[in-house]
């Protein structure tokens, strides 16, 4: 196993949609960077007091709109015919200074929407790398060759799957590190890195260690549809067909047909839910109550419930490429 | 000593969904002594590459009993697949590798001492090319880095798919004197392929199936003499003459260039009894037997007038005799 493993490494790394995959994500990191570095400026003391300005009056707005939601809820008001209040009065997050200062980079308000973008990428790139990992070995007859020189199918798919899973997570490791280092250098420039606090960087750690586990099971789901499939084009057109089909196509029939809480049968939801830690459903009629119109019984999904679900997808595919390997036959 | 090879009533239907199953493998027997150079033949279709897809656990049979170096597969392939190198249909390999990332690959997954890659790139010819990607190699330089990665691991038995296509003539004498060499040494041979010629010149013994039976077997000479023609080249003065005279006397004759071929004749005897009489001498007279004409004798393949025939359709054989055991594999419950 230990001699095959090293052998499927060297092969991950000579491949050439590796290489290519790696180009690809740093020329985007390059130009995200770049890009925030050209059009991002230093906010100016104007601005800064523009900035807080427009903060104080939106945070008024927003203190008011809490206080009234508490009172109707908590019945000392009575609510005008009509209004709707979200669940719990959460209106999200308090208007500060640098929400307002969106024309400059901020590190400390952004760096959350920076990683789940980077999640978004690497969980992308590793589908295509590991589809393509083993589905080219299927298509063009590698498989066959290595077969014959390690005949326990088993133990071949799984130093396989190891490879490219490792390899995913080195590759994600390495650009999420030159990805927050290269933020951090442009954020540097405006000021904004002196208020990231301890609890910010154990909170980037954690999402950072999030979007890696979201990588590598991205990665073993395009290996798996495409062992099964013995193609990387079964794996992409499965990905495709599901993101275009099901995601957007069923979805829209569900809201026709007023189904509730329809986002829960979708992965994207416990996606969201692992990545953000939390993830509400609510139903599409609001109840109209005497304490005014709240979402219908919505529930939230948590991180953990989000990394269940993911779990159980993936090894429930895993295990169907497993059982096809050991029981099916290996012809070109 | 047990034989490098046994195959004893190996049944394979491929299954469709939609179709009817095909039966790819019906009973077939092969036996492979050691040591020696054996040619496996057949018509396209006949079952050929299932049955060393098969034997390599590539594929799973329905029933029958495989042997490698007396060691019963495919239940202990995983222990036999270091002493047995092989390629299998058209070799596959990464365009962007060189010819040494690919064989150092394999050496790595197999175990094997980098050393051996030089060795065999050197016995290939492929030395000089070795650091190249293999997308700049012919159709030949692939097949000899096949044939390279088939000898890495040094194997007892070497299991070659049409080793020599793509070669040009040179390139197949070379393969020729390499497959000899290694058998020299001790390693046991099974090529399949078309080329007849080219097998009646390098293997010792060989076995002809049709629609996934065995249809003939053994030494090539004795597979030659049991489905001798009755064909006979004749030297002898003035040719031309003597083959008007044979033909006026009932021989199907065709005239050579410097011989005349006598066909469908049961005694030979008769040439010289009625070339003799009429004042010519023979000079040679010699069986002309063709591995060719043994495989289309037996496979019911000769060609016929405005038909191609591009699969096995020939008719069934008899049940073949019994080989001996190896992996007893009831039908209906491959592993």
């Amino acid at each position: 196993m230990t001699a095959l493993l090293s052998a499927e490494w060297t092969r991950l790394f000579s491949r050439r949609v590796t290489v290519v995959t790696l180009v690809l994500i740093g020329l985007l990191l390059a130009v995200l960077t770049f890009g925030f570095t050209l059009t991002r400026s230093t906010p100016t003391p104007d601005e800064i007091r523009l900035a807080d300005e427009r903060a104080a009056s939106a945070a008024e707005i927003y203190d008011r709109n809490v206080e009234q939601c508490e009172r109707v809820q908590s019945g000392l008001d009575n609510p005008q015919s009509g209004q709707t209040f979200p669940r719990g009065c959460d209106y999200g997050p308090r208007p500060t200074r640098d929400s307002m200062l969106d024309y400059g980079f901020s590190f400390h308000r952004q760096w959350p929407e920076l990683y789940y973008t980077a999640a978004i990428v690497l969980a992308v790139a590793g589908f295509v790398l590991g589809a393509s990992f083993v589905g080219v070995e299927w298509s063009s007859g590698g498989m066959l060759s290595l077969l014959l020189w390690a005949p326990r199918r088993t133990s071949v798919l799984g130093a396989k799957l190891v490879a490219v899973c490792s390899g995913v997570t080195l590759i994600s490791i390495a650009y999420l590190m030159v990805w927050t280092l290269a933020f951090l250098a442009v954020a540097a420039g405006n000021g904004s890195v002196s208020s990231l606090t301890g609890g910010d960087v154990v909170s980037m750690l954690l999402t950072g260690i999030r979007v890696i586990l979201l990588a590598v099971a991205g990665t073993a789901l395009g290996f798996a549809i495409a062992s099964m499939g013995r193609h990387t084009s079964a794996a992409l057109g499965v990905g495709i067909a599901y993101l275009v089909v099901y995601e957007l196509g069923a979805l829209i029939l569900f809201g026709l047909i007023g189904t509730d809480y329809s986002e829960k049968y979708r992965l994207s939801s416990y996606v969201s839910a692992w990545l953000t830690k939390s993830y509400t459903f609510e139903a599409d009629v609001a109840a109209c109550a005497g304490r005014g119109c709240v979402p219908a019984a919505g529930f939230s999904g948590s991180w953990q419930q989000g990394g269940l679900v993911i779990t159980v997808v993936v090894a429930v595919v895993l295990a169907a490429a497993f059982a096809a390997m050991h029981r099916r036959d290996a012809p070109r | 000593m047990t034989a490098a090879l046994e195959i004893s009533g190996l049944v394979k239907t491929y299954q469709s969904l939609f179709g009817k199953p095909r039966v790819a493998l019906d009973k077939l027997d092969m036996v492979v002594e050691r040591g020696e150079i054996h040619g496996f033949l057949g018509p396209n279709g006949s079952g050929k590459s299932t049955a060393l897809k098969t034997l390599l656990g590539l594929l799973r049979p329905d029933a029958g009993h495989m042997r490698i170096l007396g060691e019963p597969v495919p239940r202990a392939l995983p222990r036999v697949a270091p002493r047995v190198g092989a390629i299998v249909e058209a070799p596959a390999f990464f365009g962007n590798f060189s010819g040494y990332k690919t064989l150092s690959i394999l050496a790595k997954a197999g175990g094997v001492p980098k050393d051996r890659i030089g060795i065999v790139l050197d016995q290939v010819g492929l030395a000089g090319r070795a650091e190249d990607e293999v997308k700049t190699y012919s159709l030949g330089m692939r097949q000899r880095l096949a044939v390279a990665s088939a000898l890495l691991k040094d194997p007892e038995l070497l299991i070659l798919d049409e080793p020599n296509n793509g070669l040009d003539p040179a390139g197949i004498r070379e393969m020729r004197d390499l497959l000899r060499e290694q058998a020299d040494r001790g390693m046991t041979i099974v090529i399949s392929s078309h080329i007849l010629a080219e097998i009646q010149q390098v293997c010792d013994s060989v076995t002809i199936i049709s629609r996934g039976r065995r249809v003939g077997a053994g030494p090539v000479a004795q597979v030659l003499a049991a489905n001798d023609q009755g064909t006979y080249r004749v030297r002898v003065d003035n040719h031309r003459e003597a083959a008007r005279l044979l033909s006026e006397a009932g021989a199907q004759v065709t005239l050579g260039a410097d011989h005349i071929i006598v066909h469908d004749l049961a005694d030979p005897a008769w040439i010289s009894r009625a070339l003799g009489v009429n004042d010519f001498w023979v000079r040679e007279l010699s069986p002309v037997a063709q591995l060719e004409d043994a495989f289309l004798s037996l496979t019911g393949g000769g060609p016929r007038r405005g038909q191609l025939r591009p699969v096995d359709n020939s008719e069934w054989p008899a049940d073949p005799p019994p080989v001996p055991q190896g992996d007893v594999i009831e039908q209906g419950q491959a592993s």
